[in-house]
């Protein structure tokens, strides 16, 4: 409807992504293996989240501490060794997992809250009104056309650090939570009793606060939880190409610095490379099934 | 031919000017939008300690002290000539990215080849048994592996085929002024890593949509007429994946590129990675954005091939049943 | 049940189960060559599982659990050998739109339910199947795509293919449901012909009179099992099963309801003697609300809501080409057309959700914005609204009680606490709801119900004029006759105007005083009701005939056999 872009997606974190279903582990699965299995999922999710969370605290050695030789072999100071300054594996990685969340929720909050105003405005002026589209959605469909890791770089050429990564995040998501919240809004507002109200003249405000966004609410968080596992990636991706202003733990980091010396110290790349990839799998599964919840209400 | 004279023709006349639209649109927020940011690139370079004189000195040699619009007229000027403009190195932009944006688009390039044949295959293949552990399998896996990023998992290919057995190269040590397609065992792993991401998602897709036109109405009344399955999935059910496929292979090739930056960085592969970051850091804007443009108008122009092959897919849209 | 050597097709005691529980129990039939068979059952008896079941297809989540289906003496069940599907069995199902595959042509589907041809007898195949169903047999058709084509059409290829390897059974599941009244009548016209010729059919109906004419025996289906089975004749003459009866009862009420007076035939002014609310004041219509419902001064002369030369577009497309109507009131006129005519878009001019290109809305004389946000307070509230899906019409989250407050307050500025619980209570009545409904949710409502809630949020600020946008169409019959009855008796207690749009030629005969009837987004005819749909004719026909007789109204294509099939 809105310009030339289906809604394909522009990165491999996608949008709305079919699923069917079946098969998609922990997440949707919740539904068929009864409510016991869901506490149980979303107890390790809990105890995963804190872990990261409290990292820091938890970590035995400080980021910049180096309490071995470089590349020793998991031993009792080091329980997965030393990586190629003599810093403790476990340490980094119980460092690096708070500022890779913070960032990635901050950010998507901010993309989210953006896009998801831009959608609801649009969709709310109805589909005779061109000047929001032209406004709101036209620059962000552009906006969409560049793959998010380009984005976030060209965004930390001309505004280095935490806040350019920030910004960058925020605005690679804002095109496609915009879509979603249009979508979403759309087949709200074209309901008998949105129209009813617009029919007895409620004000934009009403509108949208209490037709419009109570039924579109679920679509808006479960679509934020798609867009912070793409922000999840990009401020690894960030860390590993070692912009933005990533700190001395950060994973993505850890990962490139570990990759020249893997044969010596396989640990030091598996550990991040795993944590990563936890932190992915669960955030997109969470997403998945919220995903799937939300459907269901307007059924 | 007549087809394009026909609703096809003017379809696609409307998305070609869409996508000119939506270039000029993007290019006015890459030169434009950026240099609205707040923050600026010369005073973060130079450090909190930088005389005003220093960093007027800067702005000046890098062409900053000029309207922004003016500056934005004449780099589009450039781009429109062909030419996107000189890095603050002091090289031309075009030069840089010569052999480089070549290199990206060939692990791009192969990996689509590959794509295709592999996420449908792989999804019909799960849709014909849903709910079946062969399905299940595939979904899982699809659903594991697109949240994955490429890095993640070409570091993890790495420690399995090069640190654990041994069996290919670590990194893509190519030769300057040789070129990688003379080298496919240090292609291999660069382009296993970016296929595993990319199909992840196509195949998902894919099965999703078979899914559901195998549990239609129509695949029902072709059984009920006794027409085999094989020619149930030939005539009626790859036609209506078809439309869907093709649009994601074409948009995910071109996002493919994205990701290729980072699987390059991981090969040290000579390709727009190291480039680009080398940019990044010293805050080279004219290459960044040349970049951005480039994939921005190839991305542009994926859409519009992926609408064309919609229509041409779609007897309804053919035909010009519907709008 | 006994298989002599003439059954072909028997199920014995065919049992199948969903997890909720049995969907068909212990079902015997049998079927000989060339005979014709009628299964009738209400929805939810079962008989399209069955259907399906006699062709040895079973659908997701059902379980074969006892009893078997044979042909020819073969079991299909729980799987069908190759060569029974199509070789021995045709299917025709109820939505052609929906069965053909949209990315192949007419001649690839026909050759594809044919199975392997020589390539030398492909033409002449797709060329005699085509012709054996009334439809051209020419190249140029049988290049078509499916979009092509009529409902009808469509419904003929179908048909086509079923028989591409002459079968000697056809599973006919409700064939004609789908189609309007011509395209209906023509597709009936080639299975009558099939059936002289001798194929067997096993007609899957729930009109119990329609299929009644084709069959030789008829066996009614109540709750998965067999209430009765008999002599077609017999069957609908004097049913011994209560479902049965039912069945016939509700066929013979659908011919026949016209012949009953419409609930409501009176100008307002007519029903005076309805007693007025308990309340006192009259719920609804007039503004000054000081006369009770009648013929009343206080109105000016001349219509509530009159259009002319209104004008809507989509987008590039026009939709409504300048249409004029003018309601009076207490009258109910209604506008009928086949759904794609523009009904709704003319609905949301009205209000001015939808603002007309051009032409004007007048309420009473005044011209009204066209677009609602420009209309003042009384304008709005003199304007009601009733849509068709009652699964939207209400917000999900928000109480009936909050639903009906909201235009109490906003259109007529009451904030009273008291006073809104009293509307609230005397709204609620209005539409038959026990003051209980007040604190539900609309999900714990039934669809009817919510269609009540949605009439009374529309009268709450008690409206001049009524629009009811297919507001019963999305009900089942009992519920749908609920909602009629209400606003014949609000019209006639009120003397509210209606303005009733419907697809429903039946409803629009039933509960109205004029007729508009709507054909490309132009008027095609007005009149009265009784002039325009006289009592006699089925009014399907009478509404085909009216849309077929103004020139320019239908387009004819060529191979439209099915005439006015184009205006779907």
């Amino acid at each position: 409807m809105s310009g030339g872009i289906p809604t394909a997606p522009m990165s491999p974190t996608a949008p709305t992504a079919p699923t069917g279903g079946i098969g998609t582990g922990g997440g949707s699965g919740t539904s068929r293996t009864g409510p016991r299995a869901a506490y149980a999922w979303w107890g390790l999710c809990a105890t995963g989240l804190l872990l990261i969370l409290l990292g820091p605290e938890l970590a035995p050695h400080g980021p910049t501490a180096t309490p071995g030789p470089p590349y020793r072999p998991p031993a009792a100071g080091a329980p997965l060794g030393t990586d190629h300054l003599g810093r403790d594996v476990l340490s980094m990685v119980l460092h690096g997992g708070r500022p890779l969340l913070l960032t990635g929720l901050l950010a998507v909050g901010i993309g989210s809250v953006f896009g998801a105003s831009a959608g609801l405005l649009t969709a709310l002026a109805g589909a005779r009104s061109r000047l929001p589209r032209m406004l709101l959605m036209r620059p962000l469909d552009a906006l969409a056309a560049v793959p998010p890791v380009l984005l976030v770089l060209l965004i930390l050429t001309a505004l280095p650090g935490r806040v350019g990564l920030i910004t960058a995040i925020a605005l690679a998501g804002t095109p496609l939570s915009a879509r979603v919240a249009y979508a979403a809004a759309e087949q709200v507002v074209g309901r008998a009793h949105v129209e009813a109200a617009i029919a007895r003249g409620e004000s934009r405000c009403r509108l949208l606060g209490r037709e419009v966004l109570p039924l579109v609410a679920g679509a808006l968080l479960a679509d934020a939880g798609i867009r912070f596992t793409g922000a999840v990636y990009l401020v690894a991706a960030a860390g590993f190409l070692g912009v933005g202003g990533s700190s001395d733990a950060d994973w993505g980091r850890l990962i490139v610095e570990a990759l020249p010396g893997a044969s010596l110290q396989p640990l030091a790349l598996l550990a991040p490379v795993l944590a990563v990839a936890l932190v992915a799998v669960t955030v997109n599964l969470a997403a998945d099934s919220a995903g799937h919840r939300s459907r269901k209400v307007l059924a | 031919m007549t087809l394009l004279a026909g609703p096809v023709g003017r379809r696609l006349a409307l998305r070609v000017a869409t996508g000119g639209a939506l270039l000029a649109v993007l290019s006015l927020l890459v030169f434009v939008g950026v240099d609205l940011l707040p923050g600026d690139p010369v005073t973060a370079r130079l450090g909190p300690n930088a005389t005003p004189e220093r960093v007027a000195e800067l702005r000046a040699a890098r062409g900053l002290d000029e309207p922004v619009l003016t500056r934005y007229a004449q780099w589009l000027g450039g781009l429109l000539r062909g030419d996107p403009g000189t890095s603050f190195s002091g090289k031309p932009v075009s030069e840089m990215l010569a052999d480089r944006v070549g290199h990206s688009a060939l692990l791009a390039g192969l990996c689509v080849l590959l794509l295709v044949p592999v996420s449908l295959a792989a999804g019909l293949y799960a849709a014909r048994r849903p709910g079946k552990p062969a399905d299940r399998t595939v979904s899982t896996g699809a659903l594991l592996l697109v949240s994955v990023p490429e890095f993640v998992i070409a570091s993890g290919l790495v420690l399995l085929f090069a640190v654990g057995l041994g069996l290919l190269p670590a990194v893509s040590l190519i030769p300057a002024g040789d070129h990688p397609i003379r080298h496919p065992d240090m292609l291999v792993m660069p382009v296993l890593s970016l296929l595993l991401v990319a199909s992840a998602y196509s195949i998902r897709v894919i099965r999703a949509c078979a899914v559901s036109v195998l549990a239609g109405p129509r695949v029902e009344f072709l059984r009920l007429t006794g027409v085999r399955e094989r020619t149930i999935l030939r005539t009626a059910v790859v036609p209506a994946v078809l439309p869907v496929a093709v649009q994601v292979w074409l948009v995910t090739g071109v996002g493919l590129v994205g990701g290729a930056v980072l699987v390059e960085r991981v090969f040290a592969y000579p390709g727009v990675g190291d480039l680009l970051v080398t940019a990044v850091l010293g805050g080279d804007l004219p290459v960044v954005q040349a970049i951005v443009m480039i994939l921005g108008a190839a991305m542009l122009l994926a859409l519009v091939l992926a609408d064309l092959a919609v229509v041409l897919l779609t007897p309804r849209l053919r035909t010009g049943g519907a709008v | 049940m006994t298989a002599d050597s003439s059954t072909f097709l028997t199920a014995e005691g065919l049992r199948l189960e969903t997890a909720d529980g049995p969907v068909l129990d212990g079902v015997d039939l049998s079927l000989t060559r060339g005979e014709s068979l009628a299964v009738v059952g209400s929805s939810g008896s079962g008989k399209t599982t069955l259907a399906l079941a006699l062709l040895g297809h079973l659908r997701d989540g059902i379980r074969h659990t006892g009893g078997r289906v044979r042909v020819r003496g073969a079991d299909i069940l729980p799987h069908a050998p190759a060569g029974v599907r199509g070789s021995l069995i045709g299917y025709v199902g109820q939505d052609p739109g929906a069965a053909l595959n949209p990315y192949a042509r007419i001649r690839t589907t026909l050759l594809t339910a044919a199975g392997r041809l020589p390539r030398g007898e492909r033409d002449t195949t797709v060329r005699r199947l085509l012709e054996r169903v009334g439809l051209p047999g020419d190249t140029a058709f049988a290049r078509r795509y499916p979009h092509q084509l009529s409902g009808g059409q469509q419904q003929r290829v179908v048909l086509a293919a079923a028989l591409a390897r002459d079968p000697a059974v056809l599973i006919l599941d409700e064939p004609t449901t789908a189609l309007d009244p011509p395209a209906k009548a023509g597709v009936l016209r080639e299975l009558g012909a099939l059936r002289e010729r001798g194929i067997g059919m096993v007609w899957i109906s729930h009109d119990l009179i329609a299929v009644g004419a084709f069959a030789d025996r008829v066996i009614v289906l109540d709750g998965g099992r067999i209430a009765e089975e008999g002599p077609a004749r017999r069957v609908l003459t004097a049913p011994r099963s209560a479902a049965g009866r039912r069945l016939v009862a509700a066929g013979t009420r659908s011919t026949a309801r016209h012949t009953r007076t419409p609930p409501a035939s009176g100008r307002a002014g007519a029903p005076t003697a309805v007693t007025a609310p308990d309340t006192g004041a009259p719920l609804h219509g007039a503004n000054p609300p000081d006369t009770a419902a009648g013929s009343d001064s206080g109105k000016t002369d001349g219509p509530v809501l009159r259009a002319s030369g209104l004008v809507a577009r989509h987008g590039s497309t026009t939709v409504l080409h300048g249409v004029d109507l003018a309601v009076e009131d207490g009258e109910c006129l209604a506008v009928l057309g086949v759904s794609g005519v523009g009904k709704s878009t003319l609905a949301r001019c009205l209000t001015g959700l939808h603002p007309a290109a051009a032409g004007t809305v007048a309420l009473r004389g005044t011209p009204l914005a066209p677009d609602v946000r420009g209309r003042d307070r009384r304008e709005r509230a003199a304007v009601g609204l009733v849509a068709q899906n009652p699964a939207e019409a209400l917000h999900p989250r928000q109480d009936v009680r909050t639903a009906l407050v909201r235009p109490l307050k906003r259109l007529c500025g009451i904030t009273d606490r008291a006073e809104l619980d009293r509307r609230v209570r005397d709204l609620l009545e209005s539409v038959h709801l026990p003051p209980g409904f007040a604190g539900r949710l609309p999900g714990e409502l039934s669809g009817g119900q919510r269609q009540r809630v949605a009439l009374a949020r529309a009268l709450a600020a008690r409206p001049s004029v009524l629009i009811c946008d297919e507001a019963t169409s999305a009900l089942d019959t009992v519920a749908q006759e609920g909602v009629l009855a209400l606003l014949a008796e609000l019209r006639a207690r009120t003397g509210l105007a209606v303005l009733l749009i419907t697809h429903d030629a039946r409803v629009a005969r039933d509960a109205s005083d004029r007729l508009l009837v709507l054909a490309d987004g132009r008027v095609a005819a007005t009149g009265p009701t009784p002039v325009l749909l006289p009592p006699g004719d089925s009014p399907e026909e009478q509404v085909t005939r009216l849309l077929t007789a103004p020139a320019g109204a239908v387009r004819p294509t060529p191979y439209d056999t099915d005439r006015g099939a184009s205006l779907v």
